[in-house]
């Protein structure tokens, strides 16, 4: 029996909808009787909460322990007065969306502009019309309650999301482990970036047993936290894989068994995982439905795209997978990349694989090997927005 | 993304148009609900005007079929085009779901 | 607010609705010369409700006396329609009128423009209440965004469980039945469990439950929902299984939010050899007698507790994740455990278990105080056949 609970998460019950007379409100203004007419007026519209402050220096003391939700404000008052109770809440952030009600005599348009510019959220003219001022009040202590629930909601996720991040990016191997391919005679770059919080995308590299370098790109369909969720999945089952001896395409239809018992219908991952061997110049690999990838010959204009037609994991128990082969001699240059590289949106035209391959050439031209990467990645980002999450791989080997 | 729905006499044909992304997860509930209770066994989704499908969109063309099978009915893409032909092509769902071309 | 103005406010759509051409032109011009880009007019109530429904502006400035559709019934109107309930609107009305202004806010204006207009007024007005429609609505879309992600995520959590067929036939073949109880809280669940057949025959029952809350736990529960069912079919030393848990766990999680799991390897013979790892709260045995605590000795860290069970046909043994029994509270031990097993006890009732027994031993609890109201828990009862 599984039974699932409806109801809003705890913390939007504790930030429930209070009435907005339950509201604390500051009244500052230095004439006593001005002042008492106010409360009067707030009790009479049902407030009970009611702090008072003389003048602004008294106000300024106040504000940090009473808390106010709204300060009702006047402009000339001795010692401190109102435009500058403004601004020096407006300048303290914690006091940056505190509904600030300026009320005052004084009816010139400078006035006004002046209580507006030093950080005044409205401002009544006196004498005071009471159905008025409540109303405004209302609006004011409404609007305040419906944004501190939003940002409760998102200061409250984006504490757990910032740690669930760095989960993620622990999952990818650690710089030294990238470096140590140096010593194949192997440069490899790498860029990683969620389309939010978290995303589906992984990648992975090992120096297998026999020195060769093994490499995997994983993108999961969809993206933010679901998404995510599958590539924890992914990693561990990798942790625990043999990699001895290790071949593609059986590699990839064991994942494939492993995933379709674990994801639901309709989760899929397309997966490139291939191997350097620098002996032979060939980079070796079996992929499920991932983008093409592409090499750079050197003599060659234009680079080469290796076939990488197949179904995804998740999809089909018993799928099958076609070893392929892509030459990677000295002076070669292998491009991995998630779909958000090609399928970017340039206006109304997708960039597409030639699209990418034409910008990539372009970068490579310009730039040595260790900054490609960072210079290709502008270029994407200057083309467009970004909606999926984007890896980028890059394998060069020495000449 | 658009779609339109047609009945004919022995199957249903729906036209898609635009992008079928992430976005469109409420609108594809409705469309295979809408499907599943139609009578023809045949249901081809017209997709000659679909511009784009990204890989929640991939997945929910597999659940469509997924829920479509379950109520005994066939679901066929019908005539895929540009980067939605491409992507199902790379990815060789056409093993997993019927397409007409 | 002034210090945080963004440039984006000047792009959002303001439509200016007055039936003098004059004023149309005098409050378009002062908010253009303010930076505002995208002004639109509309000539009375009829043409200003039309074009709203067309293409929803961010803001509407709306005068008060207009032949047809007056100002006040145009006021009305967008607010009888939930789209609209946010869109700011701006009435111009005389000083003097408090009668109007009264009526105004009353009709569900948002704010007051005074007539004759003051050009800075209006523009301070206007961009203090466009700065604050985009925080809402960038508020708004970051709950809309994560309320999805994580709705999919907890479909998932869903999926983690066992398919209530297939427990069936593996339970059935070690003369137990099972009847579970899951439910998910509305922060994402934190107990998971399942059941694999195991290489030597029987199967292997497990529940882990992973204290804290949110998506780094989720993520947790389902990085280890993952290793154990790689690891359960071949498991033949459950304590090994139970350490690489809780070493796995450990890895990154802050000590101070531990998980605790529990397996049961159930044998064709009958026999139930439970493993439990430390903070897991006392397991239930049911005897005719009625119910008592499991003896069994929890390890401190990972589990060296230990113990073969033998039911007799109809008793059953309740295994539940933590928060079943401590909702927060300390494990209970010694005398509170007692007190605990004669809750269940009473709750449980004299006859024999039926499908309904969870559901009567839950709301017992909960009325008992001892689980909080819609807090997540899980229950499995093991019922000798």
């Amino acid at each position: 029996m599984t039974v699932r609970i409806e109801s809003p998460s705890r913390l939007d019950l504790s930030n429930g909808d209070r009435a907005p007379e339950a509201a604390a409100i500051l009244v500052v203004e230095d004439n006593e009787i001005n002042r008492q007419v106010l409360i009067a007026l707030l009790r009479r519209g049902g407030f009970s909460n009611i702090g008072f402050a003389v003048d602004g220096t008294e106000a300024l003391a106040l504000i940090p322990e009473f808390q106010p939700d709204l300060v009702l404000l006047d402009l000339m008052m001795p010692r401190l007065d109102g435009f500058d109770v403004c601004r020096r809440l407006r300048a303290d952030p914690r006091f940056h969306d505190l509904p600030i009600l300026v009320q005052s005599s004084m009816k010139r348009s400078e006035d006004r502009s002046r209580a507006f510019d030093a950080g005044a959220t409205d401002y009544v003219t006196k004498p005071i019309n009471a159905l008025e001022l409540l109303a405004r009040i209302r609006i004011h202590l409404q609007n305040r309650a419906l944004v501190r629930r939003l940002q409760d909601y998102r200061q409250h996720h984006e504490t757990d999301l910032a740690l669930a991040r760095n989960m993620q990016l622990r999952l990818l191997p650690p710089a030294a482990r990238q470096d140590e391919v140096r010593r194949l005679g192997l440069r490899l770059t790498s860029h990683f970036a969620p389309s939010s919080e978290l995303g589906g995308d992984f990648w992975d590299l090992r120096i297998l047993p026999d020195g060769r370098l093994a490499v995997w790109l994983v993108d999961f369909s969809g993206h933010g936290v679901g998404a995510a969720v599958n590539t924890f999945r992914l990693h561990t089952i990798l942790r625990r894989m043999a990699m001895a001896p290790f071949d593609p395409v059986g590699h990839l239809a064991a994942l494939n068994e492993k995933l379709c018992g674990l994801l639901q219908f309709g989760q899929f991952a397309t997966v490139l995982v291939g191997v350097v061997d620098c002996e032979s110049g060939q980079f070796s690999y079996a992929s499920a439905g991932a983008p093409p990838p592409l090499v750079w010959v050197p003599g060659d204009d234009t680079p080469r795209f290796g076939n990488s037609a197949g179904l995804p994991i998740g999809i089909r128990s018993g799928a099958t997978y076609q070893a392929r082969q892509i030459p990677l001699p000295p002076g070669g240059r292998l491009l991995l990349y998630s779909d958000a590289a090609s399928e970017l949106w340039c206006g109304s035209a997708m960039l597409g694989e030639d699209g990418l391959a034409r910008i990539a050439t372009e970068a490579g031209a310009q730039v040595p090997d260790d900054r490609f990467l960072s210079v290709l990645v502008d270029r994407l980002a200057e083309l467009g927005p970004m909606s999926d999450d984007l890896t980028l791989l890059v394998l060069s080997r020495d000449t | 993304m658009n779609y339109r729905i047609e009945q004919r006499e022995h199957e249903v044909a729906v036209e898609i148009s635009g992008r079928l992304t992430f976005n469109d997860h409420a609108k594809v509930r409705a469309l295979i609900e809408e499907l599943s209770n139609s009578a023809p066994l045949r249901q081809v989704l017209d997709v000659r005007q679909l511009e784009f499908v990204d890989s929640t969109g991939m997945g929910m063309l597999l659940i469509a079929r997924e829920e479509l099978a379950k109520v005994a009915k066939t679901l066929v893409l019908y005539q895929p085009q540009g980067q939605v032909k491409r992507v199902l092509t790379v990815a060789e769902l056409d093993g997993v779901i019927t397409i007409e071309n | 607010m002034v210090a945080r103005t963004q440039a984006s406010i000047f792009d959002c759509a303001i439509l200016v609705v007055d039936d003098t051409e004059f004023n149309r032109s005098l409050i378009a011009a002062m908010l253009r010369r303010a930076g505002f880009t995208r002004i639109h007019h509309a000539t009375d109530g009829v043409d200003a409700l039309q074009q709203i429904a067309e293409s929803p502006p961010d803001l509407v400035i709306l005068d008060i006396m207009m032949p047809g559709i007056n100002g006040f019934e145009v006021c009305r109107r967008l607010r009888g329609n939930p789209a609209y309930a946010d869109l700011p609107v701006l009435v111009q009305t005389a000083l003097s009128d408090s009668e109007d202004r009264n009526r105004a806010f009353a009709e569900g204006t948002t704010d007051l423009i005074t007539k004759p207009i003051d050009r800075n007024e209006l523009v301070a007005r206007v961009r203090i209440h466009l700065e604050n429609r985009r925080l809402i609505r960038d508020l708004k879309i970051y709950r809309a965004r994560l309320e999805a992600e994580l709705a999919l995520v907890r479909d998932m959590f869903e999926h983690l469980l066992p398919d209530p067929e297939h427990v069936d036939g593996l339970l059935r073949r070690c003369g137990i039945r099972l009847r579970s109880m899951t439910r998910f809280g509305a922060d994402l669940g934190g107990s998971v469990w399942g059941l694999a057949p195991l290489a030597e025959g029987g199967c292997g029952l497990w529940l882990l439950e992973m204290r804290g809350a949110g998506v780094t736990m989720a993520l947790n529960a389902f990085r280890m929902h993952t290793l154990i069912n790689d690891r359960l079919e071949t498991v033949d030393d459950p304590i090994a299984l139970l350490r690489e848990v809780h070493d796995g766990v450990g890895e990154s999680r802050a000590p101070d939010d531990p998980a605790s799991m529990l397996l049961a390897r159930l044998t064709p013979d009958g026999g139930i050899v439970l493993v439990v790892s430390g903070g897991n709260p006392p397991l239930l045995r049911r005897r005719s007698s009625g119910v008592t605590n499991l003896d069994i000795v929890a390890g401190a860290v990972a589990g060296e507790g230990r113990v073969v069970v033998d039911l007799a046909p109809g008793e059953w043994l309740l295994l539940y994740s933590g928060s079943v029994a401590t909702d927060g509270q300390p494990v209970p031990r010694g005398e509170a455990c007692q007190q605990w097993a004669a809750l269940v006890d009473r709750a449980a009732g004299a006859t024999d278990a039926d499908d309904g027994s969870l559901s009567r031993i839950v709301a017992a609890l909960e009325s008992a105080g001892a689980i909080a109201a819609g807090r997540d828990i899980c229950l499995l009862m093991l019922e000798r056949l």
